[in-house]
């Protein structure tokens, strides 16, 4: 398979896009196994809430964006908001370097629905991030640039994951641009 | 027993039927599912009581983790009122036997909750 996959997004905060992009991500990995186009598009969803639900404290200005490629080797997502508070942005530093660090993700996240059942009332469920590394088998990082931070999900795909899919398809788009 | 209709997550309950059944259907994706969710199950609970209960996602497309909230606190409830539940889903989907499979360790820590993928 000889696939390329690179939509990117300029979005104002309007919940509708989650949708829409996991619409698109689902249309755009068409020619990928199953697995991968479901785990690429919940991926991108929960990243593009997290990033829609931080941006929505803020009052103006919140702007987000959001990065998807994928090709034979990898899938790569990246949403990028605003920091609202420095509190906020070392609270999801730590989360993620706690998700990259654990060795089995699905003990987090099975920790994780713990506390829920414990605490059903709580505000945040918290899980999306967890959700990509375990049910996604993403690997997580971000960064913090002039007041800007990026959530990075990268898959890598190997080979035996595509057998039997056409090797020789290919998506190709340039950067979309979704405004509202 | 009331359905739950929304634009694009469908929730049908068949009392008549033993047990009774609830079937999810379509998407779950709302910013905040809770808000329709919980009042809804709350709205079942009662009526739920002395019967079992198979409830099927198979056939849901897809669910945000938002949802999974609504759905634990449903399940306690319902685990606490006495009854009987089956939580089915499709095992052949990786996202929906991922998800249930971890919702299936923590079923443990209850007497009348079991999940089951088919």
């Amino acid at each position: 398979m000889n696939t390329i996959v690179n939509l990117a997004y300029e979005i104002d905060p309007v919940w509708n896009i989650v949708r829409r992009i996991r619409e698109d991500v689902k249309k755009a990995l068409a020619a990928f196994p199953t697995e991968l186009r479901d785990a690429g598009a919940m991926a991108a969803s929960e990243l593009i809430e997290n990033a829609i639900k931080y941006a929505g404290s803020m009052e103006r200005d919140a702007e987000i964006s959001f990065k998807f490629q994928a090709d034979q080797t990898r899938i790569y997502i990246a949403a990028t908001n605003k920091v609202d508070s420095p509190a906020n942005l070392s609270d999801l530093v730590d989360h993620i370097e706690r998700i990259s660090r654990a060795e089995d993700p699905k003990s987090l996240y099975i920790e994780r629905l713990a506390f829920l059942i414990n605490n059903p009332e709580a505000e945040s469920t918290g899980l999306g991030l967890y959700r990509i590394a375990y049910e996604g088998a993403f690997d997580l990082s971000c960064m913090d640039e002039n007041g800007l931070v990026t959530v990075i999900a990268v898959r890598e795909i190997y080979p035996n994951c595509l057998e039997n899919h056409d090797r020789t398809a290919t998506y190709e788009s340039g950067p979309q641009l979704y405004r509202f | 027993m009331q359905n739950l209709n929304t634009q694009i997550l469908n929730i049908t309950v068949q009392a008549d039927e033993s047990p009774v059944k609830m079937v999810w259907t379509g998407e779950s994706n709302d910013r905040n599912p809770s808000l329709a969710l919980n009042p809804y199950f709350d709205s079942l609970l009662n009526q739920l009581k002395g019967r079992k209960l198979v409830i099927s996602f198979a056939h849901l497309k897809y669910m945000n983790s938002s949802t999974v909230a609504p759905i634990i606190r449903f399940i306690k409830n319902l685990d606490a009122a006495g009854v009987e539940t089956l939580i089915t889903y499709d095992k052949r989907s990786k996202w929906q036997a991922a998800s249930f499979k971890a919702l299936a360790t923590l079923s443990k820590l209850m007497t009348q909750i079991s999940v089951k993928g088919k």
